[in-house]
C-alpha cells in the first residue's frame, strides 16, 4: 500500500475522489463542533464562558505536536529510504504545524489572561510549545536556506528527528514539574477525567482539525510537487 | 601500511591550535563583546545595588552566551571552505573522533580561557566568591556541551546562502537544559540547599551530548561534502 502510493502520480489520482469529501468533512465537523462547543456546551463552574477557549486551543496545540512527529517520522523515511516524496511531504506539513503552533500560543495566552492573571508565564508547559515553535521556523528556515532547495533536506530532516526529544517533554512537563497550567485531562491510565458534555464537542473537533491538516496538508503536496515539476522543466530547458 | 594514530592526533591538535592563534581577532571580538554587554547592563538597569544584585548573575551568563554564539556556528564553515573536511573524510581516523578533537581543542583554546573574565566581572557587578567559584565549575562544563551543539548546528549550516539567521535559532532550543541545570545550581547555592543534583543533571546532558553530537555532526558534514 505504502509502496504502491509513494509514486506521486498515483498518490494524487488516489487521492482526487477522496479530497473532495475530505473537504466536506471538515467544513461539517468543524461547523458542528463550533456550534456544540459555542452554544450547546456547559459552562465551566470556574471559569464560566472562557473555559470555551479549550475547544479551539486544545485542537491547536495537540495537531502542533502531532504534525511534528509526522515531520519526524517522514524525515527518518526519507533518511533511511531516501524517498523524495517522503521529504515532499515533510515540507508540505512545515508551514501548517508552525501556524498551528503559534495560533495554540495565541489562544493559550488569551485564555491565560482571564485566568491566571497573565499572558505569559515561563511555565514547563508554555516553554516546551515555544521550543516547539522555533523548531519549526528552524525547520522550515534550513529547508530553504541552501541556494538548491533541494540539498535543504537532508539537513532539515537531521533537525527534525533531533527536535523529537522535545515532544515528550511538552506531553509530560504537566507531570513532570509543578506548572500553572492544568494537568492532563483526556489521555490518562485511569479514563478521561472531563466532563461527558465537554468531551463530544471536543472530539468533534478533533476530527474536524484532523481533516482539515490532511485537507490543507494535501494541497500543500499538490503545490509542492508543480513546484518541483517546474524546476525540473527548467533544468530541461538548460 | 601501519598508521601512527599519535602523530595523526598531534599533528590535528596543533593544525587546530595553530589556526586558533592566526585568528585571535574573532578571540578578541568575543572579549570585547563580552565587555560591551557588562558594561551596558548597568546602565540600562540602573545602577542601584538591589536591583544588581539581582540580575549580576545572568548578565554575566548573557554576555558569555551571546559572545559565544557568533563564533560557534563557524567550527567548520573555513575547514569546509579550504577543502580540509574532504581531507579529514579520506583520513584512516574515524570522521567522529576528528569532530570530538575539534571540539575539544575548540572548547579548550577558544571557551576555556573566558573563565579568566568570570571572576573579573563578577568583581565589578558584586557578586559573592562561593558563587563565582561554582560559576566557573558550570560554565566549564557547560561550555563543552555548547560547543557540542554548535558542532552539530554549525555542520547542519554548512553551504547555507548565509548561516547567521539560522543558527541562533538552531543553538537555543538545544541548548536549553544546560541553561535550566546551570542556573539551578546557582540557585541551590544561593539558598544554601544542596548544588550537586543539578550539577550532575548538567554532567549528563553534556556527557548525551557528548556522545551523540560526534555521530550527527560526522553525518550531516557527509552529506554537505556530497552536495
Amino acid at each position: 500500500m505504502i509502496n504502491y502510493l509513494a509514486n506521486p502520480n498515483r498518490f494524487l489520482n488516489f487521492m482526487k475522489p477522496i479530497e473532495f469529501s475530505i473537504g466536506v468533512f471538515t467544513f461539517l465537523f468543524i461547523f458542528i463542533g463550533l456550534y456544540l462547543s459555542l452554544f450547546n456546551s456547559p459552562e465551566d463552574y470556574q471559569q464560566g464562558d472562557t473555559v470555551r477557549i479549550m475547544y479551539i486551543h486544545v485542537p491547536f496545540a495537540w495537531f502542533a505536536s502531532f504534525l511534528y512527529f509526522s515531520i519526524s517520522i517522514a524525515s527518518i523515511f526519507f533518511l533511511i529510504w531516501k524517498h523524495p516524496f517522503a521529504d515532499i511531504i515533510a515540507r508540505s506539513i512545515a508551514p501548517l504545524g508552525l501556524i498551528f503552533s503559534i495560533l495554540t500560543i495565541l489562544t493559550g495566552s488569551l485564555w491565560g489572561k482571564p485566568m491566571w492573571g497573565t499572558w505569559w508565564v515561563w511555565d514547563a508547559r508554555l516553554t516546551s510549545m515555544l521550543i516547539l515553535c522555533i523548531f519549526y521556523f528552524a525547520y522550515i528556515g534550513i529547508s530553504n536556506a541552501f541556494p538548491r532547495k533541494i540539498d535543504g533536506s537532508k539537513p532539515a530532516a537531521i533537525l527534525a528527528i533531533v527536535g523529537m526529544v522535545n515532544l515528550p517533554i511538552i506531553k509530560f512537563s504537566v507531570d513532570w514539574w509543578n506548572t500553572l497550567h492544568q494537568p492532563a485531562s483526556i489521555i490518562r491510565f485511569d479514563g478521561p477525567s472531563i466532563n461527558q458534555e465537554m468531551l463530544l464537542p471536543l472530539v468533534i473537533m478533533l476530527l474536524g482539525f484532523l481533516f482539515m491538516s490532511i485537507f490543507i496538508i494535501l494541497i500543500n503536496i499538490k503545490t509542492n510537487l508543480i513546484y518541483k515539476k517546474y524546476q525540473s522543466e527548467i533544468l530541461k530547458l538548460g | 601500511m601501519k598508521i601512527n594514530f599519535k602523530n595523526i592526533l598531534i599533528a590535528l591538535i596543533e593544525k587546530e591550535f595553530k589556526s586558533y592563534l592566526r585568528s585571535i581577532n574573532n578571540f578578541m571580538n568575543m572579549i570585547v563583546f563580552m565587555i560591551a554587554i557588562i558594561i551596558l547592563f548597568p546602565l540600562t538597569v540602573g545602577p542601584s545595588e538591589e536591583k544588581l544584585t539581582l540580575v549580576s548573575n545572568a548578565i554575566v551568563w548573557i554576555a558569555l552566551i551571546v559572545s559565544i554564539i557568533p563564533t560557534l556556528d563557524k567550527i567548520y564553515i573555513s575547514d569546509f571552505k579550504n577543502g580540509w573536511l574532504e581531507q579529514y573524510y579520506y583520513s584512516p581516523l574515524l570522521l567522529e573522533i576528528i569532530i570530538l578533537i575539534k571540539c575539544f581543542v575548540f572548547w579548550f583554546f577558544l571557551i576555556i580561557p573566558l573563565t579568566i573574565f568570570i571572576p573579573i566581572f563578577s568583581i565589578l557587578l558584586n557578586i559573592p566568591f562561593l558563587i563565582i567559584f561554582w560559576n566557573i565549575i558550570i560554565f566549564a562544563i557547560g561550555s563543552l556541551g555548547f560547543c557540542l551543539i554548535g558542532s552539530i548546528c554549525s555542520s547542519l549550516t554548512l553551504g547555507t546562502k548565509s548561516n547567521n539567521l539560522i543558527s541562533p535559532l538552531l543553538i537555543l532550543p538545544l541548548a536549553i537544559p544546560i541553561f535550566i541545570f546551570g542556573n539551578g545550581v546557582v540557585e541551590a547555592v544561593k539558598s544554601n540547599y544542596d548544588p550537586l543534583p543539578n550539577l550532575y543533571l548538567l554532567i549528563t546532558v553534556c556527557l548525551i551530548l557528548l556522545i551523540i553530537s560526534p555521530l550527527i555532526s560526522a553525518y550531516s558534514i557527509k552529506i554537505a561534502l556530497t552536495k
